[in-house]
């Protein structure tokens, strides 16, 4: 598995926008991100098909055919999300089952590692773009706000979760990211209730108990979702104003 | 007149698109394409790796660092001295204007950097007469060999034990003046083996070095782990050790440009990181939190307004208008007659 392996092990480059440092690993993920949001867009400005239809029609049908293409990029992205979990989860579960120990023993261990590290990538850049689609559609109209909240409680919690992963990470930048953030957790009264420092409390709270609150907060972010979704439509045709 | 029927229900009833696609038929998809993504990609990129910087690590690597710390740590004057909640009273710590979480936290991890970093590791040593030399011992093979490093063991044995005691009979006041003396001479001077005999440093030198043997040879690491169970996975107490001196920031900064950010959203080498944790993170490279005390409280603040802010999104006026004022769902192609 190890040959395959491209080196991403050597220094990163780091470019500064005036106070914003960031790496240029970061800033790949953050331009995936920007692309994947106008994918709608920009295929539905390709696509262009030539239909004999009036000009008022074709303003309506332009606006059906970008909605359907957000509707199913919206798809994806919901699908992706769930999906991305669900791998994030059973790499995870494979790794606690073995031990903090066993991450960088055998070339399995790092293949699973590599797994769970990719996933949780794929799991965020869904979560982004789930999180931005709903935003810019104000999706929590008609009395959704319960919907909206709970995504992004679930959200801040996913971020959270991810946070203690990279701290029992085992590795130069988990011990440093530990030791800054530790400082968080002390200014607020909480250093030893959040003791960053201590790895086996760490990775309790990575595996036990995050993971059961974020089941938690998906499964009622979902069935709000659906239980919305499948009540019966109460208004027809409230976007299009095209012609009767 | 072209205009499929099918696709308007997609939108009726708040906006919800959900009911035409089957939910389940797309999560399965998914889960195929993804899994089917990670495992390939995680074959192509591998898995970040950097080895943890040990107390060890840092004495071979740095060992004037390391004395210098482990001398700061005897004056009183660590970097942890004067943190605050939890770890001591001598200061109150961060505080947001009135407010001071930390100080109503209270004393829960105590520290006492001096002894818990120094003087009983060293007396723990005495205890079990172990030294850096011990570990030499498994390579020599005659018999006169072990016996020059056993003579060396008790010599060092029987100096540290002198030094304990010297130490132990001084008043804090003494102890501070004897560990800034010899940083001093030994920050000048660069190397430990550059700064002679003095006794203005009292016993400071013999500990230090003593210290230095014994994290060199990796027993230190054991010692600071191990206070209330031999099977410890709490790194609290070499973790703030290692903090309290310059390799390991020195490591940091040359590994993700580190300085005086915060690099919770950097990567192990070149993975990417937390790229989520980018905008918090970046409330730290800017005035005035980037020279504030108060920082971390004060950054804490601000993203905690700005995570309810998101929450609470539909019910606060004008925020929840930015989506009809900034018309994205406007975007559309225009289409040719």
């Amino acid at each position: 598995v190890d040959t395959l392996a491209m080196s991403l092990n050597g220094p990163a480059k780091y470019i500064h926008l005036g106070p914003l440092t960031i790496s240029i690993p970061n800033l790949i993920m953050f331009c995936i991100i920007i692309f994947l949001f106008t994918i709608p867009f920009l295929s539905g400005m390709l696509k262009i098909r030539r239909r004999p239809v009036a000009m008022e029609d074709a303003r309506h049908q332009n606006e059906i055919d970008t909605l359907t293409l957000i509707a199913k990029w919206s798809h994806i992205v919901n699908s992706t999300m769930l999906a991305a979990l669900t791998v994030v989860g059973a790499s995870g579960l494979f790794m606690a089952s073995r031990g903090l120990n066993w991450l960088y023993t055998s070339n399995v261990s790092r293949y699973v590692h590599a797994v769970h590290f990719w996933s949780v990538q794929i799991l965020f850049i869904a979560i982004i773009l789930h999180f931005i689609g709903n935003f810019w559609r104000a999706k929590w109209r008609s009395r959704a706000f319960a919907m909206w909240a709970s995504g992004t409680i679930t959200f801040f919690t996913c971020m959270f979760t991810a946070f203690t992963g990279g701290v029992v990470a085992s590795n130069l930048n988990s011990q440093w990211i530990a030791l800054q953030s530790k400082n968080v957790f002390n200014s607020l009264g909480v250093g030893s209730l959040f003791n960053t420092l201590n790895v086996g409390q760490m990775l309790t709270v990575h595996v036990a108990i995050f993971p059961v609150v974020i089941g938690s907060l998906v499964l009622w972010h979902v069935a709000l979702v659906r239980g919305r979704s499948f009540r019966s439509p109460w208004k027809r045709n409230t976007i299009s104003k095209g012609p009767k | 007149m072209n205009i499929p029927q099918a696709d308007t229900t997609a939108f009726v009833g708040g906006g919800n698109h959900e009911r035409r696609f089957d939910f389940f038929k797309g999560y399965v998809i998914a889960l195929v394409l993804i899994t089917t993504l990670t495992l390939i990609g995680a074959a192509i990129f591998g898995a970040p790796q950097s080895r943890e910087i040990s107390l060890q690590d840092w004495a071979i690597a740095a060992p004037t660092d390391f004395i210098l710390t482990a001398s700061d740590e005897l004056a009183g004057s660590g970097t942890h001295d004067s943190h605050g909640p939890p770890y001591n009273l001598l200061s109150q710590g961060e505080s947001l204007g009135p407010i001071n979480l930390q100080k109503l936290g209270g004393l829960h991890i105590p520290l006492d950097p001096a002894n818990q970093f120094v003087i009983e590791p060293l007396q723990f040593s005495q205890k079990e007469g172990v030294y850096a030399a011990i570990g030499k011992l498994r390579d020599l093979s005659t018999s006169a060999q072990v016996e020059t490093v056993k003579g060396f063991v008790d010599d060092q044995k029987a100096a540290v034990a002198a030094a304990l005691l010297q130490w132990r009979a001084a008043n804090s006041i003494q102890h501070t003046s004897w560990a800034q003396n010899y940083s001093t001479v030994l920050e000048e001077a660069g190397i430990r083996e550059k700064v002679g005999v003095n006794p203005a440093y009292g016993p400071v030198r013999t500990l230090t070095d003593a210290l230095l043997f014994l994290a060199q040879a990796g027993s230190l690491d054991g010692i600071l782990t191990t206070e209330y169970s031999p099977h410890s996975s709490d790194f609290t107490g070499p973790s703030l050790f290692l903090g309290d001196g310059k390799y390991i920031a020195e490591q940091a900064k040359a590994a993700f440009e580190d300085g005086n950010r915060m690099a919770v959203d950097s990567g192990t080498n070149s993975y990417p990181g937390q790229f989520w944790l980018t905008p918090y993170a970046f409330w730290y490279s800017i005035k005035p939190f980037s020279s504030s005390k108060n920082a971390d409280i004060d950054v804490f603040a601000i993203l905690l307004i700005i995570g309810l802010s998101t929450i609470f999104l539909p019910k606060i006026p004008l925020l929840n208008r930015i989506p009809r004022a900034l018309p994205f769902h406007r975007i559309q192609r225009r289409r040719k007659n």
